[in-house]
């Protein structure tokens, strides 16, 4: 434990800058893990750092003028010290926040496992239980504000060209083995809600259509099925 | 299952297709690209069950010429103005 002796200047200047708080029994705690502490003259102030530094402990004895100055030429130190500090917490955050995303990688995995079975839709994530055979329950995350609720699942909307009605046929057709037209039905109803199709309508690309399709879907040996089919 | 056996549900010129080799026939079904394929083959497959049954177990070329009545009429019954009417 490194231990900062400051004066009253370079204390508000520290609570400023590093946003201190005073608690009720008296002391000042920092938001990146150092103390602040003083005595019932309020002079001089310590602050206690995590990391020894190997500089040595900085003294001043009274508020008085040179001291003040002695210490605003040593403020550099000081904020290299405080950088230390921030340098710590912000690492150690990140490892927080990595954790926190790890438990909440883990825990999106496992959920969805458990919805994979039944129907129902989570809108909202659930921390995982010790254990993981059990499962997880709603509204665990409110015991636990480590974990806040997470934002509800975005639903994509249908597409906009998805036929929502029931005309869902547009044609019915028979061809035989050489592509020819037996029979064909085309569809194009009036009280379709996304009105008449535009496409085959003339007869010409109609068979065009036929044709190709036809092409695609024909079979090998449809010629052989034909004979035999006609020998019978 | 009618569909347990693949490759007769394509995608052609943005028109979903069902279809089904018979003989020496192919009975399509043309639809929307958006259609639920299953349910077209659904009823494909029905309605080729009828119209085999109603060709006396021979879907071929020269009945269903000669039995164009009967065929459009269960056609009629089956999809009705693009809707389909009745599936198993």
């Amino acid at each position: 434990m490194f231990t900062l002796v400051i004066d009253n200047q370079l204390h508000s200047i520290l609570v400023d800058e590093l946003q201190l708080t005073h608690l009720p029994d008296g002391r000042i705690r920092g938001p990146l893990g150092h103390k602040l502490s003083y005595n019932e003259k309020m002079l001089p102030r310590k602050i206690y750092f995590r990391q020894p530094l190997d500089r040595g402990a900085l003294t001043s004895s009274t508020g008085d003028k040179s001291t003040l100055l002695v210490l605003s030429n040593l403020t550099e130190l000081v904020w290299e010290c405080a950088e230390e500090v921030v340098q710590d917490a912000a690492r150690a955050v990140c490892r927080r926040e990595k954790d926190k995303f790890e438990a909440r990688k883990r825990h999106v995995i496992s959920n969805f496992a458990f919805s994979c079975g039944d129907v129902v839709v989570r809108d909202q994530l659930v921390i995982p239980n010790s254990d993981t055979h059990a499962r997880p329950r709603r509204h665990q995350h409110l015991s636990n504000p480590a974990y806040p609720p997470a934002p509800n699942v975005c639903y994509n909307p249908p597409p906009s060209d998805m036929n929502l009605s029931l005309y869902s046929v547009q044609a019915f057709i028979i061809l035989d083995t050489e592509g020819n037209r037996v029979l064909a039905k085309y569809y194009r109803s009036k009280s379709h809600p996304q009105g008449e199709s535009k496409d085959l309508l003339t007869l010409k690309d109609q068979k065009a259509f036929e044709k190709g399709l036809w092409q695609k879907t024909k079979k090998a040996g449809g010629t052989l099925t034909a004979r035999t089919a006609k020998l019978r | 299952m009618g569909w347990a056996h693949a490759g007769d549900i394509i995608l052609y010129d943005s028109h979903l297709v069902v279809y089904k080799h018979s003989l020496d026939l192919i009975l399509y079904f043309l639809a929307g690209p958006t259609e639920n394929e299953i349910m077209l083959y659904s009823t494909l497959t029905s309605l080729t069950d009828a119209l085999t049954m109603l060709l006396r177990n021979s879907l071929e070329k020269r009945g269903v010429l000669e039995n164009l009545d009967l065929v459009l009429l269960c056609l009629d019954e089956t999809i009705d103005d693009g809707c389909v009417a009745l599936t198993p």
